[in-house]
């Protein structure tokens, strides 16, 4: 269960800037607002800034410049350890948190620290270890995995601690069509259920599944902080930030022009539009000489 | 404490020396200190090299190590302040053991063993701060034909130390974001706590160490007839600082004998 | 001409109860573009392994049957496990799944110099060779920048890089482009398809991003659970949507719409005579869209 949070934003960051000692300005100004409740995607180019700026949310960075506020509270002056009861976070690199010998106690290690035992424990870790698809290699050493089940129990590791906020750093690198969706039910699950969820992705086609709202990060700004939709629309904005439409969406637009239109996002959606089209303008030839409208028109 | 002795790349002066000009100036350095036994002069070599530090505009980091550096000075100083048994005796704290009497040279042997020891680490940090890993290792097989694969393990080893402090702040990330605290309880606590800390990074390091292996061999480490991307030649400036940096070590011999 | 052929291979890690590896029979002919793809686990990486000599050279295990290299010496063919791995260095470039742990220099430009200095080249190139695999994967700006300071995707690019520049005969590449952007994977899949097109290197690359490869590749290998379910060009492995199903692969939505257009019943059945070629790209699937309309 979330924790009981006030009415206040969850996470308020003003005017956020960080540099590194040995590199660049990493961030260089972002104001950004996220309430409780939101599935929200984190995009951008390779070096943007997307780690940097989710690193802030659990403290785990310390602004340059700027403040972050988890509900209220500024994260630079809180210790990482308590914000971790609140802020649970999925590293790009799995192999820096994995130490345990068996899978189980990798798991568990998240739970322990919040205090849970016992049967509680047990259960909390299985049905993490049954989410990500790892039930089989509960015992087994996790340092033996593929890279991709490897990623998979970091992401359990976290799962597993229910915070009320889950930042994942590429949660999909890496796994295939249908663990990919798999994880991603998982997030929409704990999302309905309260939970706040940040996820950092180059997928587009995940964005446009899964995500309520996007930030676009580009040179250490925040360029676009809209729905996944309105996003889409800027194709411009979106190719010059490194990034592409997602097949579907490309497909959907292009055959816009020809009155095709998927209302499920999906080609099976578009290839019924097409289908109604293809039969309705033979239909219409014989029978209905007034609707040129299109398909809507002809209802 | 922060001991940076990676790389950083100020393009000053300093830096387009030769590493084998830096090199012998770091042991020159070395030298000299010890050649030195009063605190004035040392004292005056300190700051010298925080000048180069500054002409290398690397003062940050010089300074940041400096003052890890004077915590172990200042144990050094009261070390010696206590067990040395020449000089006048300033007080003597036990009376009944004259050997843990204080005395003026004491203090002052004290000072200059400190001293000598932040000499000759600074020295050497402005060398790391100042020379690219991969310069030393060239002038190293070149100039001192020491075996390239040796060279290039050993500066390899040294160039992990960075990664390696990376690695450590990385996986504490990784378990603090598990709500693991590393701060907790008495002495023994904290050593258990240490461990979601040290065993990754024991295994992560073992890894690595199999992996660089790996990584090394598989794009052809240890094939015959190895070219080198850049040699660097020492340049006439070079020669300068060579000779004058050996003349300077001859005036500390002459002095001391 | 250098060509890979795989025998009989199995392969148990240590401590392993199944093989990862199982019976896999394949030819690598020189100049192919081959996808190798499967679910997590199926044992993509596994198989790269024992082609780049990985296995057994640095990988215990059990391993039964042989990876033929031929044309590397004039004697004819010789198994890669006889072959010291510098030796292999000389014909075969790898990129592996992990760049973070391939990276063995401390500055960008020293570590694409790296293998050129181990393979001889003439240090007269080597400026050339580097400014190109650099700009080939976008990261010019980060010649100089120290790589233990990059971001994840910077750091793979630079283990990209460096494989490019030394130029092998055969490029194994596993999961490349896992944490790359959309531009830089695709700006690093057409030099890999240059590489291939116009210098005849042969591409043995595991991905799960079918969808940009399949235009690209002669040839798609699907694993599952260490056995090969499917293989051949992309426009006939797309004739078989329930193997994808069953494997959790995805298959392409160009191809995915193209079969959502026969079930619909605009399109006639794939195996019929009068199908229309499977679409690849989107460009494809636009145009046989429109020509329903
Ligand atoms: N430890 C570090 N030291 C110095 N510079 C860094 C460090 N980590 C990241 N940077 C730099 O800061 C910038 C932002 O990096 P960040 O890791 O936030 O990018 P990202 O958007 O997550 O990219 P990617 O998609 O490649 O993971 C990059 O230019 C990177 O090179
Ligand atoms: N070092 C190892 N020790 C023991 N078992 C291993 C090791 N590496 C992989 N395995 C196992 O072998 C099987 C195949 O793994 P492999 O890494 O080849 O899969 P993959 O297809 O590359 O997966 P991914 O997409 O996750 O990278 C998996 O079941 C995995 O758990
Ligand atoms: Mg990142
Ligand atoms: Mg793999």
């Amino acid at each position: 269960m979330p924790a009981k949070l006030t009415g206040r934003p969850l996470i308020e960051v003003r005017q956020l800037k960080h540099t590194y000692r040995s590199g660049g300005e990493a961030l260089k100004g972002i104001d950004l607002t996220i309430n409780t409740g939101e599935m929200i995607a984190v995009v951008g180019r390779n070096g943007a800034g997307k780690t940097t700026l989710t690193k802030h949310f659990n403290g785990l960075l310390r602004p340059t410049a700027g403040t972050v506020l988890l509900d209220g509270q500024d994260t630079a002056k809180l210790p990482v350890a308590q914000l971790a009861r609140t802020v649970g976070y999925v590293f790009q690199n799995p192999d820096h948190q994995i130490f345990h010998e068996r899978l189980f106690d990798e798991i568990a290690f998240g739970p322990r620290n919040l205090g849970l035992r016992g049967d509680e424990l047990t259960a909390r870790v299985d049905s993490a270890l049954k989410a990500v698809d790892l039930t089989e290699y509960r015992d087994r050493d996790p340092g033996d995995l593929s890279r991709g089940q490897r990623k998979r129990a970091a992401l359990a590791s976290v799962l597993a601690m229910e915070t009320a906020v889950i930042i994942l750093d590429e949660p999909t690198s890496g796994q295939d069509y249908q663990e990919s969706e798999q994880i991603m039910e998982i997030l929409r699950e704990l999302n309905r259920r309260g939970h706040t969820i940040l996820f950092i992705t180059h997928d587009m086609e995940l964005v446009q599944e899964h995500a309520h709202r996007v930030l676009l990060i580009d040179d250490g700004k925040l360029v676009i902080d809209a729905p996944p939709q309105e996003l889409f629309r800027q194709e411009q904005a979106l190719t010059s930030a490194g990034l592409r439409l997602p097949p579907t969406a490309e497909l959907e637009q292009r055959l816009a022009a020809f009155g095709i239109h998927s209302d499920a996002g999906t080609v099976e959606a578009l290839a019924t539009s097409i289908a109604r089209r293809s039969s309705r303008i033979i239909a219409r030839d014989s029978f209905d000489e007034n609707c040129s409208g299109g398909v809507a028109a002809c209802q | 404490m922060s001991v940076s002795i990676e790389y950083i790349p100020t393009g000053s002066p300093v830096h387009r020396l030769h590493a084998l000009t830096k090199l012998l100036f770091a042991l020159a350095v070395l030298t000299i200190s010890m050649l030195l036994s009063q605190p004035l002069p040392l004292l005056l070599l300190f700051f010298s090299l925080l000048g180069i530090a500054a002409l290398a505009s690397v003062s940050q980091e010089i300074l940041s190590a400096v003052k890890g550096l004077l915590k172990v000075a200042f144990f050094l100083v009261l070390l010696q302040m206590f067990f040395y048994p020449e000089g006048t005796v300033l007080f003597a704290p036990v009376s009944s053991l004259p050997g843990l009497a204080v005395t003026d040279q004491g203090i002052l042997f004290g000072i200059s063993i400190a001293l000598r020891m932040m000499v000759i680490v600074t020295s050497f940090l402005l060398f790391l701060t100042t020379t690219p890993a991969r310069s030393t290792v060239l002038s190293l097989v070149e100039y001192l034909k020491v075996p390239y694969d040796y060279a290039f393990l050993f500066i390899t080893a040294l160039r992990f130390i960075p990664t390696f402090l990376e690695e450590v702040r990385l996986i504490g990330q990784a378990q603090e974001a598990r709500a693991h605290d590393f701060s907790g309880g008495g002495p023994l606590a904290r050593l258990k706590t240490i461990f979601p800390l040290a065993l990754p990074l024991v295994m992560i390091s073992l890894q690595r160490a199999e992996r660089m292996a790996m990584a090394m061999e598989t794009r052809g480490f240890g094939l015959p007839g190895r070219t080198y991307y850049r040699t660097e030649k020492p340049g006439a400036v070079d020669i300068m600082v060579i000779v004058a940096l050996l003349s300077a070590v001859a005036v500390a011999v002459l002095l001391r004998f | 001409m250098l060509s890979i052929t795989i025998e009989n291979l199995t392969f148990s890690y240590p401590d392993c109860s199944s093989p990862a590896l199982h019976e896999i029979n394949l030819t690598m002919e020189a100049g192919e573009f081959i996808v190798i793809t499967g679910a997590t686990g199926a044992g993509k990486s596994t198989l790269l392994r024992s082609i780049n000599g990985v296995i057994p050279h640095f990988q215990p295990g059990t391993l039964q049957g042989n990876v033929w290299l031929d044309g590397a010496t004039p004697s004819g063919r010789v198994p890669v496990a006889r072959v010291s791995a510098p030796q292999l260095a000389r014909f075969i470039g790898s990129v592996f799944d992990d760049p973070e742990g391939q990276i063995v220099s401390p500055i960008v430009e020293e570590e694409i110099a790296f293998g050129l200095e181990n393979t001889g080249v003439d240090p007269a190139q080597m400026d050339g060779r580097i400014a190109k695999a650099l700009a080939d994967c976008g990261i010019s700006h980060l010649r100089h920048r120290a790589t233990s300071s990059l971001s994840g995707g910077q750091k793979q690019r630079v283990a990209i890089a460096a494989a490019l520049a030394l130029a092998p005969k055969i490029l194994v590449l596993d999961e490349p482009t896992s944490e790359l952007d959309p531009d830089g994977t695709e700006a690093v899949l057409n030099v890999l398809s240059e590489l291939n097109k116009n210098h005849g290197i042969t591409i043995i690359i595991a991905e799960q991003k079918v969808t940009l490869l399949a235009p690209l590749c002669d040839r798609l290998v699907l694993l599952e659970k260490g056995r090969i379910a499917l293989q051949g060009p992309p426009r006939q492995v797309f004739l078989h949507p329930h193997i994808f199903a069953k494997l959790g692969v995805e298959l392409p939505a160009p191809a995915r719409l193209a079969h959502a257009l026969v079930q619909e019943g605009v399109l006639p059945p794939f195996d019929s005579p009068d199908a229309p070629p499977i679409p690849l790209t989107v460009e494809e699937a636009f145009t046989l869209s429109r020509q329903l309309l």
